[in-house]
């Protein structure tokens, strides 16, 4: 275990170096990450304008919160991209991987982590423009904030594991790009990008609450707005631990057939 | 004339390059849908809660979102690959090659690279923006269609002048992908009207990123809302972006001295 913690411990220093030499194309990713969730938001705006100031219960300045917490939950639960998976295994990338002692999900286990803080740190001058542009306010209570941490971190968890399951298909299809547009527009529907879940029509509400992007995104943010119920957090929380057991499940049932199958192109 | 028949003579050369390449139509396909859906279920959910955006109604916001798809189309069809293209040439030095050609270079990069499937966003754009002006149920007289040629003319050379500019950049700074990719999501914004978005933005998406010209002017002259004002601005706007990026393209042709090749 102390082992595993050093080879964590150096994988993130080194990735944080790596990093560090890309700081303004960060900062320029990030302002193209805060673009769409403030279209959403003007959108929406705009709306609770012709309807009287409120839509659905969120008003101008909450419907700036909602956005605001969603860009920085989005950038949060990013994980490892499917094109890198779809690189190794069509380069043969994946044969020097496999011959390493330790599984490869450490090592992007660590470059996640040190991605998670160092896109933080980018957002967070985004985040406060948008909040004093937009005049957000932030109602939830201290416990909220508090509950939103674990929630958030979970929520980066199912995303984090589901993503890499998602990825074995790689092994028998090579290419993964068909399977990450369908996963981003579920995203968009059922995370909470074109809406917040609650502004959806009730069948899709139903939906959502079937699959894992709510869990992954929607709840953390709701949860950091103070807009759900003691029992719909004690609901959020079972949700997710049961879709962090079921995929990693999933990863470790394909991971083992998908190893098999696995033979170099390229390299 | 020549002009005219080297582009033709391009067209058809990119078009033969990229039939190669048959199963990328239906990646396409499959893709322009995707967006579609994004689209439709975004306005779907929006009309679900209210019946005007900022005075635009759902059909005629559906009108905005075909031609949305139509510029986004001609754009990623011409414009944005033979822009890559020439980006790459300048940082590997082939520019070169283009520039012994004993014709204007400026034409010659411009139409270089032909993404022929993605006429499938054309072809949808225009699916959609008829449905859309059929629900309008007005219906579009001379004056109007006249002003959409118009305002979609100028809205394009605004659009193509705003690439070159930037790709004309490649001569000095040999990377600027990051600042093309914040062009391609801002460019999402212009699926609304650029009317809802607060002044600064609206701003931003006229003058700097300018979407405002090319999707939301067109689709005011489709539904009536065009002044002769803003037509003639857009037009004396598409005159000077060409200008200035004709001009921006000379200095940066002197700038340039090859590399590696």
């Amino acid at each position: 275990m102390a082992g595993l913690l050093s080879i964590y411990r150096e994988h993130i220093k080194v990735e944080v170096a790596l990093k560090m030499q890309y700081r303004v194309g960060t900062l320029l990713n990030m302002l193209q990450m805060a673009v769409e969730p403030i279209v959403y938001l003007v959108v929406w705006r705009t709306v609770a304008a012709a309807q009287g100031g409120e839509v659905g219960g969120f008003d101008n300045s909450e419907l700036a919160a909602y956005y605001i917490i969603f860009t920085f939950m989005r950038q949060f639960v990013a994980a490892t991209g499917l094109w890198l998976f779809e690189w190794r295994i069509r380069e043969g990338q994946m044969s020097t991987l496999l011959l390493r002692p330790l599984h490869p999900i450490h090592a992007d286990i660590a470059e996640n982590i040190s991605y998670k803080v160092f896109s933080s740190i980018a957002l967070i001058p985004i985040l406060i423009v948008m909040a004093l542009v937009f005049e957000a306010r932030f109602t939830a209570p201290w416990w909220a904030w508090l509950l939103f941490i674990p929630a958030a971190c979970l929520g980066a968890a199912i995303r984090f594991i589901a993503q890499y399951a998602l990825a074995m298909v790689g092994f028998w299809t090579t290419r993964l790009d068909a399977i990450w547009q369908m996963y981003s527009i579920s995203q968009t529907f059922f995370g909470g990008t074109l809406a917040p879940l609650a502004l959806l029509p009730v069948p899709l509400q139903v939906i959502a609450s079937l699959l894992p992007f709510r869990w992954i995104l929607a709840f953390p943010i709701e949860l950091a707005m103070g807009r759900l119920a003691t029992d719909e957090i004690i609901g959020g929380f079972i949700a997710q631990l049961l879709w962090i057991v079921g995929t990693t499940v999933v990863l470790i049932a394909g991971w083992r057939i998908a190893v098999k199958r696995y033979g170099a192109v390229g390299g | 004339m020549t002009y005219v028949r080297l582009v033709g003579l391009y067209f058809k050369i990119g078009i033969l390059n990229e039939l190669q390449y048959r199963v990328n139509f239906f990646v396409q396909i499959f893709q322009s849908i995707l967006s579609l859906i994004v689209a439709l279920g975004g306005l779907a959910v929006v009309f679900d809660h209210t019946t005007n955006l900022n005075g635009w109604t759902s059909p005629e916001l559906l009108a905005v979102v075909g031609v949305y798809f139509m510029i986004g189309g001609l754009i990623n069809l011409v414009i944005q690959p033979s822009m890559q293209r020439f980006m790459e040439d300048v940082r590997q030095g082939t520019l070169d090659f283009t520039l012994v050609k004993p014709q204007d270079a400026q034409l010659l990069v411009s139409i270089r690279q032909i993404q022929i499937w993605k006429l499938v966003d054309v072809l949808i754009g225009i699916v959609v923006l008829g449905i859309g002006l059929t629900q309008v149920g007005k219906t579009v007289g001379i004056e109007q269609a006249l002003g959409f040629g118009i305002a979609l003319i100028a809205g394009g050379a605004i659009v193509y002048s705003f690439w070159l500019i930037l790709a004309t950049c490649a001569f000095w700074f040999v990377r600027i992908d990051n600042i093309l990719v914040i062009f391609e999501s801002m460019y999402e914004a212009g699926r609304w009207p650029v009317g809802i978005y607060p002044g600064w933005l609206q701003f931003t998406l006229t003058f700097l990123v300018p979407i405002a010209f090319a999707v939301t002017v067109p689709a005011e002259a489709l539904t009536g809302r065009l002044t002769p004002q803003t037509l003639i601005g857009a037009l004396a706007l598409a005159a000077v972006m060409l200008t200035v990026s004709r001009i921006f393209w000379r200095i940066g042709m002197r700038h340039y001295s090859g590399a590696s090749a």
